[in-house]
């Protein structure tokens, strides 16, 4: 249907020029630390030095006796207002029902948790009282190692719980007998490194409680803006309806900002108390230490093959490190199961899933949440496979990949493909790095000593946001969610849409404009889009509102044209009314409503006057006004069976291949990275620019996870990288130009063909591994991190060639 | 102790503590909200402004050591309304997303420009080095800036 359209779209498809540039580019952005209050108080966090410690006491005196300093909020007050601590793992209620400050009160968790919130006349006195209140700890044994967390004899993250562990086994087809049959089982224990994304603006909240509406205004800096304003309700014992959450521009996320209603819950505690308003802003050392951190993976893994290079099964035993806040299901340990075999056409496995506490910062979504690992995991062991099997890392990859005449492919979860060719994919990538010239190259280049390696990784992506997932581990969890629109056309023809969405760099504004541009047959310059959101004054949404999971691609994208295909129905009957002529033969294009055939036409500012101003001359029945508000839900099959792990947990899913080109210095062990291409099924884009900037972002974050990105704990349980300079993020001298290819197969399921994009999958952090990988394979090394450092590649290929020379000649 | 500086051509005065930085007088007391805090630092960048000329960190000097001086910050890039040809740049090559880095990156830019009106990639990318993009991979804004450098006269 999409296809068939396309040739009638003017704007959708079209590199528009963004509308939130002239703002953003002239200093005019409004982020939420540039709002300001009058009669505004400043607040400061301070964090636990430990990271396992009982809180004895905590003297606040000294610090509230300071001039300047109004209020010291803690823990132990906190307890009065409700039970501070995240629900015991084992069975939480709705996530959204906590009454959760994100405040110690009794012991403390990980290091930079929250013990006090001191609030000040300006923020420099705030954090001089930080260090005027006493805080006396018991230090207490910190559980580090997510392996040794899971003993019965270690000691306790969360003392409510009789474990540090939540443990699930899924099975799928007859792993079994898929092994049994195996010519060859590869067998790894690999490593998903822990990160952090870091948007380049922090978490930052501001609440103000009028006493007078007894409404909370609260900006801040969140993704789930709409759950937010529930949770931030539950915790003040106030009623939805009297919280009003905004945020204009959002400074990057990445799904770094999916969780911080915590500190959301904490601000507007502290602001309805004082009955003033309280701004936070986070500094970045307590944003690397204890806003959100990416999930940290351990698999034990096997895969097996038939000589051929065909795949039979896999098994894997997951040991997810989530840190110190637990979900309702683990977090990040339960996405691959919308898409257990990736790109691949096999259907035996078994995946056993330990979800396991530790005293470090809890996990949240990043990109491609639970989804890198996994492709990580896949990609890994059939690189193994290819190198034992002698095939080509490419040649195996397309012999087992899902092919279009399988389209929409069930995968053994349940997992419904929205289309797209992954041969094709693959071919793209291949021809943009000239993969064969390289082999031959690297061929060369191996005779003189050189170590050259070509990566190739596929990823994939399963968004469109099912919450549903959650039902696996939570029965009563919703199941479903949906995105919402309004559009108004004034009195005086002007047309404003808004979107229950949030852009973090996404271009939200200019790509609904062009959609609604479309529909209604006016230019986008003519349809103002609300920037961001503010749940008094935005499309009204449920509370799933936001920007999460591909989100905008999918619900947001069916929002906008359902309310646009209303409205335009609308005016099409008032401008009948004008022109005395049926809908059916009138056209909407150009900001007129005209008589098919004829010069006969009648703006729309006409229409619009008629229908708000010239109530008198329309019909009785016909409603007055030009509003549309229109509540979009996917069509999404109705679950299997989700508590034996099967339904259809998303509704797109994006594949992309990189390919890496990756030479390790052998003197220095600095990999250095010669060419990379990535390319990906992107769906219809909407607007190719922006899709094209989401994918290079897509692109340069994952080769900076592989090289550069990583969160070190020492054995006292420290975060060692809590500013940028030790935990590096690439400026634009350490990454490499690089290419990326778009191809639109249009998802068979979405509105417009659209599919989530700008998540990768991981792929281009595999390629980049694994062309190490290839690059080392004559020195005989392994790498089973999905992260490495020139020095720990240094002291690989030492220890590879020590082991050469010690062996005997011969072998 | 009282701070006196020109900024974007305009004067501001103002009783300050000697420990005030200077990215906090412009945010906070000439309410120049374009200039950002990204790090605690110095490192990302997004705080950068031109101080007599020079592109610099805010964040990591005093009001009091901007006393006197000439200051530009984002807001006094684009003149009468008009985008500077380096914005203009960044807006056609989609050089920013969320935007947050981006202010710092445009005043960084037009520093090197006025220091280096043709540069080579190279030099670009090095020109910038001190500016953290978390979106775009950078290649669009080096791309950004070449543009404009060929477009001749950026300021």
């Amino acid at each position: 249907m999409a296809d068939e359209l396309k040739p009638t779209y003017r704007w959708i498809g079209k590199p528009v020029k963004r509308k939130e540039d002239l703002r953003l580019l002239t200093g005019r952005g409004r982020f939420t630390g540039d709002v300001k209050l009058l009669g505004m108080s400043h607040a400061q966090i301070l964090h636990s030095p430990y990271a396992h410690a009982r809180i004895r006491k905590i003297d606040t005196s000294n610090a509230l006796s300071l001039s300047g300093v109004i209020d010291v909020i803690t823990g132990a007050e906190i307890v009065n207002v409700g039970p501070p601590s995240p629900p015991s793992p084992a069975e939480g209620p709705y996530d959204r029902a906590l009454r959760d400050f994100g405040i110690a009160a009794e012991k403390v968790k990980f290091a930079g948790e929250a013990v006090a919130l001191v609030v000040a006349e300006d923020k420099y006195i705030a954090e001089d009282a930080l260090e005027l209140v006493e805080v006396d700890y018991e230090p207490l044994q910190p559980v580090l190692d997510p392996e040794q967390a899971m003993r019965p004899d270690a000691p306790r993250v969360h003392d409510e719980a009789s474990d540090n562990r939540r443990f699930r086994r899924f099975v799928y087809g007859d792993p079994d007998q898929a092994f049994s049959q195996a010519d060859l089982v590869v067998r790894s224990r690999l490593h998903f490194h822990r990160y952090g994304v870091t948007p380049l603006e922090t978490f930052a909240a501001l609440a103000w409680w009028d006493d007078s509406t007894e409404v909370l205004t609260l900006w801040a800096t969140t993704d789930h803006i709409g759950e937010d304003a529930f949770r931030v309700a539950h915790a003040l014992g106030l009623r939805p309806e009297q919280v009003r959450t905004v945020c204009q521009d959002l400074g990057g996320s990445f799904g770094n900002k999916s969780y911080m209603s915590h500190y959301n819950s904490l601000i507007s505690y502290a602001s309805k108390k004082l009955k003033r308003p309280v701004k936070w802003i986070m500094t970045r050392t307590g944003h690397l230490q204890a806003s959100s951190h990416g999930n940290e993976h351990i698999f034990y893994a096997q895969m097996a093959f038939k000589k051929d290079g065909t795949i039979l099964g896999m098994r894997e035993r997951l040991i997810s490190d989530e840190g110190c806040r637990p979900g309702g299901e683990p977090r990040g340990a339960m996405n691959w199961i919308r898409q257990p075999t990736t790109v691949y056409d096999f259907s035996n496995l078994e995946v056993e899933v330990n979800a396991v506490a530790t005293n470090k910062c809890p996990v949240a979504p990043l990109r491609s949440f639970g989804k890198q690992q996994h492709c990580f995991l896949v990609e890994s062991l059939i690189e193994e496979g290819a190198r034992k099997l002698g095939m080509d890392p490419a040649q195996i990859r397309r012999k087992n990949l899902i092919r279009p005449e399988q389209m929409p492919f069930k995968n053994p979860s349940g997992g419904i493909y929205d289309g797209g060719d992954y041969p094709a994919l693959l071919d793209k990538a291949v021809k943009m790095v000239d993969y064969e010239g390289w082999r031959a190259r690297q061929a060369v280049l191996r005779k003189e000593g050189r170590y050259v390696g070509v990566g190739v990784a596929f990823g994939l992506q399963s968004g469109g946001n099912n919450r549903a997932q959650k039902t696996i581990w939570r029965p009563r969890a919703e199941s479903g969610n949906t995105g919402s629109a309004m559009i108004v056309i004034d009195s005086e023809g002007d047309i404003r849409v808004s979107v229950d969405s949030i852009s973090r760099g996404n271009s939200h504004e200019t790509t609904a404009a062009q959609i609604v541009a479309d529909i209604l047959g006016v230019d986008p310059d003519m349809v103002y889009v609300s920037p961001g959101f503010d749940r008094f004054g935005t499309a009204y949404g449920d509370v799933a509102s936001g920007t999460h999971g591909d989100r905008f691609a999918v619900v947001h994208h069916g929002a906008l044209l359902g309310a646009a295909a209303r409205m335009r129905d609308r005016l099409l009957r008032l401008g009948g009314l004008l022109l005395e002529s049926p809908a059916e033969e009138l056209d909407l294009c150009d900001g007129k409503v005209s008589v098919k055939g004829s010069d006969r036409s009648v703006t729309l500012r006409r229409i619009a006057q008629l229908a708000w101003l010239d109530s008198g001359i329309l019909p009785q029945d016909w409603e007055a006004g030009l509003v549309v508000h229109y509540v979009y839900h996917a069509p999404l099959p109705r679950l299997e069976s989700p508590e034996m792990g099967r339904g259809n947990f998303a509704l797109t899913y994006t594949p992309s291949v990189a390919i890496a080109v990756v030479e390790v210095d052998e003197g220095t062990g600095n990999p250095k990275v010669l060419q990379f291409a990535c390319a990906e099924d992107a769906g219809r884009c909407i607007n190719p620019m922006v899709v094209e900037g989401q994918v290079q972002g897509q692109v340069a974050h994952q080769i900076a996870t592989a090289l550069y990105e990583r969160h070190v704990y020492d054995s006292n349980g420290q975060l060692l990288t809590s500013t940028f300079k030790d935990h590096l993020v690439p400026t634009a001298a350490d990454l490499p130009r690089f290419e990326c290819g778009i191809i639109e197969t249009p998802s068979l399921f979405t509105p417009l063909g659209t599919r989530g994009m700008g998540e990768g999958g991981g792929a281009p952090l595999i390629a980049v591994i694994n062309a190490i990988r290839d690059a080392l394979a004559p020195l005989g090394v392994q790498i089973n991190d999905s992260h490495i450092t020139p020095a720990e590649l240094f002291q690989l290929i030492q220890n590879a060639k020590k082991e050469k020379s010690s062996r005997p000649k011969g072998e | 102790m009282r701070v006196s500086m020109m900024i974007n051509g305009k004067s501001y005065s103002a009783e300050v503590e000697p420990r005030l930085l200077l990215v906090d007088f412009i945010r906070d007391i000439c309410s120049l909200t374009g200039t950002h805090v990204g790090c605690d630092t110095g490192n990302c960048g997004a705080c950068t402004v031109l101080v007599d000329g020079r592109s610099i960190k805010s964040c990591s000097m005093l009001a009091a050591q901007g006393d006197g001086r000439e200051i530009v910050t984002i807001e006094g890039i684009a003149q009468n309304g008009q985008l500077s040809l380096l914005q203009e740049s960044f807006r056609t090559h989609h050089g920013l997303q969320c935007g947050f880095c981006t202010p710092g990156m445009i005043i960084a830019a037009t520093y090197l420009l006025s220091k280096n009106p043709n540069p080579s990639e190279e030099e670009v990318r090095q020109g910038i080095a001190g500016n953290i993009c978390m979106c775009t991979g950078y290649q669009r804004i080096v791309d950004a800036v070449l543009h404009a450098a060929s477009r001749g006269n950026i300021t």
